[in-house]
C-alpha cells in the first residue's frame, strides 16, 4: 500500500468515530429537549389517546437505546425514516432538495474564490497603496454584512429594477442552464460575500508573510523575475492555509444557505431544516444533521488530500500521525 | 394550533345580495315542501344568483360577460407550504387553503352567512335536534377527480373516518354515528343537539367529502395525492416550493351565490407558490410575478395598501389573541389581580405598534369577526379599558403595596411567571410589551420564551400564571374550546372551572335558533369578563392583496372564506 493510499484509508477510518459522535449528539439533542414530538405532530387539539397511538407508531415508547440503535441501523442503510409532518421518506426529501442547496453552495464558494484571489493578491502586492485600502475596506464591509440583509438589498436594488433576475425561486442547472445562472447569481452573491471577504483577508495576510520570507529575497537576489516569484512561489505557499479554510467554509456555507434559501424562497435543505425544527420533525432534523456531518468530514478529507498533493511533507507526517 | 386565519365574517357585509336562505328558512321550507321538491329549487337559487351576487367585501367587482379574460395561471403566494392534503390529518393553514379547492362539503356558507347546497342539497333536523338528515346531490352527475361517481357511501365513509381520525373531533359535538338511509339520504345521530353542525360541515378544509376507501390509496398516499370532487385537482406538488392545481373540467357541484362565472371555475391553473421571506413575496406581487398575496405581512401592509398595483382587502378576524391568566394559581386566582392586569395592558398600542394596525382591539373572549361579539357591551358594563391608575388602585386595595419597583403583600413580591411562543415576531414583541406594561403598575413578570407549540404545553403544566396565546375557528364555538371546564388545563389555559360558564356554553351549542343563541352568547361573554377569567387583547385582521387587473375575488363570511375560483382579468 502506497503512503498516499494508507493516508487515505487512515483518514476515512478516523471519520467513523466522528460520525458516530455526531449521531449520538443529534439523537440526544432531539430526544432530551423538552416537547413531545407526537404532540407537535398532532397539534394542541389532539386527544391524549391519539397522541399515545402516534407515540407507539413512532417507537417513542421504546427505551432510548433501542430507539438509537433503530436510528443508526437505518442511517447506515441511508434510511432516516419518515417525516412526522408529511409521512414522506426523509432520504427522498433530502434527495429532492439537496441539488438546490448544492448548486447554491457551490456557486457561493465559486464567487468567494473568484473574488478573493485577485483582490487578496493585489492587496498584498500593492500593500499600503490605494488598491490595498480598497480591498481592505471591501473585505471589512463584506465580513460585517449579514447575508439575509444583503439578500434583501439585492432583491430590492437589483432584482426589482432590472427584471432580469427572478425575485424568488431557483432553477437547477440541469433544467435550464441560462435560467440557472440568473436565478442563482443573486443568492450566491448573498451567500458568498462574507466568505469572499474572509478569504481575501487570509490570502492577503499569507502573501504578505511569504513576501517577507528569506527565500523570496534569495530568489530575487538570483535575478528571478519578480512577478514569477510572486505568482508562482509565494502564491503557492500562501494558498495552503487558504485551502484549509475553504474546506472548513463548506460547513458555514451550508449554515448560510439556511438563511439565504429562506430569503430567496429556494426549496433547499436549509428551508426544510427550518421548517422541521419548528415542528420538531426529528427524523428530518436527524437526517439533515447527519448529511451535514458527512459533508464536513468529506470536505476535510478532500482538503487533506489536496494539501498532501500541494505539500507532500504533510502526507508523510499526517499519515503516520 | 390550527389558528384559522382564512375564515372570517366580513366586517361590513355591505350590499351582499345572496339569494339563499338562512338556516331556519332552509329547514322550514324543507318541512313544508318536502326535501325532494326543495332540492332542485335551492340548487337553482344558487346558480341563478350568480349574476347579481357580489360577495366582494371591497371594490373588485366583476363585469360578468364581455371584457373578461380567464387567466391561464393564477399565482398565489404563501409564506409556507401545505403539510398534508387530507382534511382529517392536518390543521395547517396552508393546507386548508388548497383543500378548499380540492374538496366539496355537504353544505356551504354563501353571502350573508346563508347556507347553500353543496354535495348535499337540503337537510332536516329532527324535533329534538339530535338527528340531521341530509339529502344528497346525487343526480347532478358529480364525480371525483378519478372519475368515480359521488354516492352516499362516500359521505358515510368520510364521516366515519372523521370520527375515527380527525384532529378536531370536537367540531361535530356529540355525533355518535352516520347512516345511509338510501342512495339519496344520510342521517347523523347526536347524543345532544348540536347547533354548529351545519356551520362546521360547511368548512371544506375539515369536512371535504372523500372517496370511499380513499379510492384505494393508503392514508399516506392520499395525503400526498388527494382525490376530491372540488373545482380543482392536484397536478403537481413540489414540496416546499409550489402546489399546482388544474381546473376540474367535469365540475358539477352547485356553485356559491357569490360566483359570477357561468361555468366555474375560471383560472386554468392555480399555483400556490411558497415564498417564506416577506420582502420577495410583497415585491413579487408589486412586480407581477405573483397575483395574490395571502396573508399580507403586517409590516408591509402600508406599502401594499398604497400601491396602485394591487387591491388590498381587510376583514375582521375570527381568531383572538389573549392573555390567559391561571384562575386557580395564586396570585392570579385573585380577581383584582386579573382585573389589574386587564387594565394595565394598552391594547391599542399593541394593535398599532406591533400589528401595524392589522387588527382590532378586543374586549371579550369572542373574536371580533364573530357575531354576536359583545365587546362594546362588555366594555360598558364591566369595563377593562386601558387605565393603569385603576390597575394600581385595584392592587393596592387587594393589599399589594408598592415596595420599591414592585409590589409586595406579607413580604411576598407580586411576581408572575409568563410564557410565550418565540414566533411569529408579533407574539414575542407583544409579550415583551405586556411584561413592561405590567411592571409599570408594580407587577414583576418573569417571561419565558419557548417554541410556539410548546408554550401552551408549558402553561398546561399548571405552574405558570400567564400565557400570551391565540385561538381561532370559523364559528363562536371557539369559546367552548377556550373556556369549558372539560378543557381546563388543555385548551382552557385559564384553568377556568365555572358552572355558569359551562351552562351557557352547553346552552349555546344546543340552541338551534340563531337569535336565541346570540342572547346566550352575550350573557356568556359578560359572565366571563365579570370574573375577568381571561384577558382578551385583539383580533388580528385577515388581509389579502390581489393584483389590480383582476376581478372576481370574493370573500365570504363564516365557513367559506376566500373564493379563488372565480378570478378573472378585467380587460381595459
Amino acid at each position: 500500500m502506497s503512503r498516499q493510499l494508507r493516508y487515505l484509508v487512515n483518514r476515512i477510518l478516523w471519520a467513523v468515530p466522528v460520525l458516530v459522535g455526531a449521531s449520538v449528539v443529534t439523537f440526544g439533542i432531539m430526544h432530551f429537549t423538552p416537547g413531545d414530538p407526537a404532540r407537535f405532530a398532532l397539534g394542541q387539539r389532539a386527544t391524549p389517546e391519539t397522541v399515545a397511538a402516534l407515540r407507539r407508531q413512532m417507537g417513542l415508547n421504546q427505551p432510548v437505546y433501542a430507539q438509537y440503535l433503530d436510528f443508526v441501523s437505518g442511517a447506515v442503510r441511508g434510511d432516516f425514516g419518515q417525516s412526522l409532518q408529511t409521512n414522506e421518506s426523509v432520504t427522498r426529501m433530502i434527495a429532492q432538495r439537496l441539488p438546490y442547496t448544492a448548486q447554491l453552495s457551490v456557486a457561493g464558494l465559486l464567487i468567494a474564490v473568484v473574488v478573493s484571489f485577485p483582490v487578496g493578491v493585489v492587496g498584498a502586492v500593492r500593500e499600503g497603496q490605494f488598491a490595498d485600502h480598497v480591498s481592505r475596506v471591501g473585505a471589512l464591509l463584506g465580513i460585517s454584512t449579514p447575508n439575509f440583509w444583503l439578500g434583501l438589498l439585492l432583491i430590492l436594488l437589483v432584482a426589482v429594477p432590472l427584471e432580469s433576475f427572478p425575485i424568488f425561486g431557483m432553477t437547477l442547472v440541469t433544467e435550464d442552464p441560462v435560467e440557472a445562472v440568473t436565478s442563482t447569481l443573486l443568492p450566491a452573491i448573498a451567500l458568498g460575500t462574507a466568505q469572499a471577504a474572509l478569504l481575501t483577508r487570509l490570502l492577503r495576510g499569507g502573501m504578505l508573510d511569504e513576501l517577507q520570507s528569506g527565500y523570496v529575497r534569495t530568489a530575487k537576489a538570483y535575478g528571478i523575475d519578480s512577478a514569477e516569484v510572486t505568482y508562482v512561489y509565494v502564491l503557492k505557499n500562501a494558498v495552503l492555509p487558504t485551502i484549509t479554510v475553504i474546506g472548513l467554509q463548506l460547513g458555514s456555507l451550508l449554515g448560510g444557505a439556511v438563511i439565504v434559501e429562506q430569503v430567496f424562497g429556494i426549496p433547499g435543505i436549509g428551508r426544510m431544516s427550518v421548517s422541521a425544527i419548528f415542528s420538531k420533525d426529528f427524523p428530518v432534523i436527524q437526517g439533515v444533521t447527519m448529511l451535514v456531518a458527512v459533508v464536513f468530514v468529506a470536505a476535510n478529507l478532500l482538503v487533506d488530500l489536496v494539501y498532501a498533493r500541494l505539500d507532500p511533507r504533510i502526507a508523510i507526517d499526517g499519515g503516520e500521525g | 394550533m390550527g389558528l384559522r386565519d382564512e375564515i372570517a365574517v366580513v366586517s361590513d357585509p355591505g350590499d351582499l345580495e345572496g339569494t339563499a336562505l338562512d338556516r331556519r328558512e332552509f329547514v322550514n321550507m324543507l318541512k313544508v315542501g318536502g326535501a325532494m321538491a326543495l332540492g332542485p329549487s335551492l340548487a337553482g337559487c344558487a346558480s341563478g344568483g350568480g349574476g347579481d351576487a357580489t360577495g366582494d367585501a371591497t371594490d373588485t367587482t366583476g363585469t360578468g360577460d364581455g371584457g373578461v379574460t380567464v387567466p391561464e395561471e393564477l399565482v398565489i403566494a404563501r409564506p409556507s407550504d401545505a403539510d398534508l392534503l387530507d382534511p382529517h390529518q392536518t390543521t395547517d393553514a396552508g393546507a386548508s387553503y388548497v383543500m378548499s379547492l380540492l374538496y366539496d362539503s355537504l353544505v356551504r356558507m354563501g353571502a350573508d352567512q346563508n347556507y347553500q347546497p353543496g354535495l348535499g342539497q337540503a337537510y332536516e333536523i329532527s324535533d329534538d335536534g339530535t338527528e340531521w338528515t341530509i339529502e344528497l346531490n346525487v343526480d347532478s352527475g358529480i364525480t371525483f377527480h378519478n372519475g368515480d361517481e359521488f354516492t352516499a357511501d362516500d359521505v358515510v365513509f368520510t364521516f366515519e373516518r372523521f370520527l375515527d381520525q380527525s384532529l378536531v373531533p370536537w367540531a361535530v359535538g356529540s355525533l355518535q354515528g352516520v347512516e345511509k338511509v338510501d342512495d339519496r339520504r344520510v342521517t347523523f345521530q347526536f347524543e345532544e343537539p348540536y347547533a354548529f353542525f351545519d356551520a362546521h360541515t360547511a368548512y371544506t378544509s375539515y369536512f371535504g367529502v372523500l372517496p370511499e376507501d380513499l379510492a384505494g390509496k393508503s392514508d399516506q398516499e392520499f395525503a400526498q395525492n388527494p382525490v376530491g370532487t372540488g373545482p380543482y385537482q392536484l397536478e403537481e406538488w413540489v414540496k416546499g416550493e409550489q402546489i399546482t392545481l388544474t381546473r376540474n373540467p367535469d365540475y358539477e357541484t352547485p356553485t356559491l351565490d357569490v360566483i359570477e362565472a357561468e361555468d366555474p371555475p375560471r383560472p386554468e391553473r392555480i399555483v400556490w407558490q411558497v415564498i417564506p421571506s416577506a420582502t420577495p413575496r410583497v415585491q413579487g406581487l408589486l412586480t407581477g410575478d405573483v397575483d395574490v398575496l395571502v396573508p399580507v405581512p403586517p409590516q408591509d401592509r402600508t406599502q401594499v395598501r398604497n400601491s396602485d398595483e394591487a387591491a388590498f382587502h381587510s376583514f375582521a378576524g375570527t381568531s383572538i389573541r389573549y392573555v390567559a391568566p391561571h384562575n386557580g394559581l395564586a396570585p392570579t386566582d385573585e380577581r383584582p389581580v386579573r382585573q389589574a392586569i386587564a387594565h394595565a395592558i394598552d391594547r391599542e398600542r399593541i394593535v398599532q405598534d406591533i400589528y401595524n394596525g392589522a387588527g382590532q382591539v378586543n374586549h371579550s373572549p369572542m373574536p371580533v369577526g364573530h357575531q354576536p361579539w359583545a365587546g362594546e357591551t362588555v366594555l360598558e358594563e364591566v369595563g377593562y379599558a386601558y387605565d393603569p391608575e385603576e390597575a394600581r388602585r385595584l392592587l393596592a386595595d387587594a393589599g399589594w403595596a408598592q415596595a420599591g419597583e414592585y409590589r409586595e403583600r406579607d413580604g411576598e413580591q407580586l411576581r408572575l411567571k409568563m410564557v410565550t411562543g418565540n414566533a411569529p415576531p408579533s407574539v414575542l414583541q407583544s409579550s415583551e410589551e405586556i411584561a413592561a406594561m405590567l411592571s409599570e403598575v408594580g407587577i414583576n413578570v418573569a417571561l419565558t420564551t419557548t417554541q410556539p407549540n410548546q408554550a401552551p404545553v408549558t402553561m398546561a403544566q399548571g405552574e405558570t400564571h400567564l400565557i400570551n396565546t391565540g385561538l381561532g375557528w370559523q364559528t363562536p364555538d371557539v369559546m367552548q374550546f377556550m373556556l369549558a371546564s372539560s378543557y381546563a388545563g388543555a385548551s382552557n389555559l385559564q384553568f377556568l372551572q365555572d358552572e355558569q360558564v359551562d351552562q351557557y356554553l352547553d346552552e349555546a351549542a344546543a340552541t338551534l335558533d340563531d337569535d336565541e343563541r346570540a342572547d346566550v352568547y352575550e350573557q356568556l361573554q359578560l359572565r366571563v369578563m365579570e370574573r375577568c377569567a381571561t384577558i382578551p387583547l385583539m383580533s388580528p385582521s385577515i388581509e389579502v392583496a390581489v393584483r389590480s387587473e383582476y376581478g372576481g375575488y370574493h370573500y365570504v363570511a363564516g365557513s367559506t372564506g376566500n373564493v379563488w375560483s372565480d378570478i378573472y382579468v378585467e380587460n381595459e
